[in-house]
């Protein structure tokens, strides 16, 4: 149970590892507090849907279980939009269009696909976790970086960038930022692998 | 036959009980988030007028601040056409005589670190004491129909001009206000 949960954060971390979910990654991470939301709306639907999609996995015949698969998670994304316009309108405003496209999220659908309909209830519900949270991980480490830069302020608060690089916050930032962190994982991937060897 | 209707009952189930799941949540966050909706604009309209203890609604997003002695301005609520990401909507205010009182960004969805600054205080602020029609410059402005634009936002801050002036028009229209866009 505690290896499938650290699995999705570590050694197969959706963003990271297995680079899927890449429109929302990039789109969603221009400041922290965005990236930090966004994560753990994905990780709520995803260990809900999880949950859902492992107890019907008996149920659901394998011909439809797309389209079973994708009402559930619509169900449960709706769910979520709804829940944060009213308590937290805030979030809501600034997330706006992404949360509706987390159906679209295919880090939620391919854990539905791979594990989900083949495992135990607690099993899928460690696994939507540590996939939630290693997305999430990835989407603020991105952030971060993109809103220090770009903005010259950190969850809103200036850290005395005079003249940020506005780019950094702008589609090509986004790619910049994720090409560089991609590559410094494998430098320190590299290095580990050759010390074992 | 009966693998047909195994798999139409099953998806049938499942999105009965997703249609059942989303009406109960939807009642029960339906009036919050109207609530959510209609505070927002309420702060928005004490923002923009400040001497006004009450605000009566009018036809095309029209409200009209009003203290004991009769109305002190008017606040108009409206999508300014034309924005990098879509509709903003607005709110512009404006005193008993015309002058804009300030306006207040409601919802945009303007690119974050450019647009988007848009909604930042020093951006809405110049707009106080400034007459209808206004244009947008690049650089400061020189008098009181001017106000300087976004810096990389030049679509932005059009939006925003356009926003104003419909504003304005549709108040001469309605006949709250004299004079006219020439």
């Amino acid at each position: 149970m505690w290896k499938t949960f650290k699995n999705g954060i570590f050694s197969e971390n959706p963003t990271f590892v297995q680079l899927i979910g890449m429109c929302p990654t990039l789109a969603v991470t221009t400041s922290l507090i965005n990236g930090i939301g966004m994560g753990l709306s994905a990780t709520a639907v995803l260990v809900l849907s999880n949950i859902v999609i492992s107890l019907l996995r008996k149920f659901i015949p394998s011909k439809v279980r797309i389209a079973c698969y994708i009402a559930v998670i619509a169900t449960f994304v709706t769910m979520i939009d709804l829940l944060l316009q009213a308590y937290i309108p805030s979030l809501s405003d600034s997330l706006g269009l992404f949360i509706p496209l987390i159906v679209v999220n295919c880090i939620i659908f391919a854990r539905a696909e791979a594990f989900a309909s083949k495992n135990g209830v607690l099993k899928s519900a460690a696994d939507g976790l540590g996939m939630g949270l290693g997305f999430t991980l990835a989407l603020s480490v991105i952030s971060a970086v993109r809103e220090i830069l770009g903005a010259g302020t950190i969850l809103g608060y200036s850290v005395g960038i005079s003249t940020p690089a506005t780019v950094m916050i702008l589609p090509p930032g986004g790619f910049l930022t994720l090409g560089l962190i991609l590559g410094i994982i494998n430098i320190i991937k590299e290095k580990k692998g050759g010390k074992k060897s | 036959m009966k693998d047909f209707l195994k798999l139409a009952g099953t998806l049938c189930i499942i999105t009965f009980l997703a249609a059942a799941l989303l009406g109960g949540v939807n009642a029960t966050t339906k009036d919050r988030i109207a609530e959510n909706a209609a505070k927002k604009q309420n702060e928005a309209m004490r923002a923009l007028l400040k001497d006004a203890e009450s605000f009566e609604e009018h036809e095309n997003g029209i409200f009209e601040g009003k203290d004991g002695d009769g109305a002190v301005g008017y606040c108009v609520s409206l999508d300014a056409p034309g924005g990098y990401g879509g509709d903003i909507s607005m709110m512009v205010g404006f005193d008993a005589d015309g002058v804009i009182t300030g306006i207040e960004i409601l919802s945009h969805g303007e690119t974050a670190g450019l647009g988007a600054n848009c909604a930042n205080e020093s951006f809405k602020s110049q707009f106080a004491g400034k007459s209808a029609p206004v244009f947008v410059i690049k650089g400061a402005a020189e008098n009181n129909n001017q106000f300087s634009a976004i810096t990389g936002a030049t679509i932005t801050s059009r939006a925003i001009e356009t926003g104003v002036n419909n504003a304005y028009e549709l108040l001469v229209e309605g006949g709250y206000l004299k004079g006219g866009i020439g």
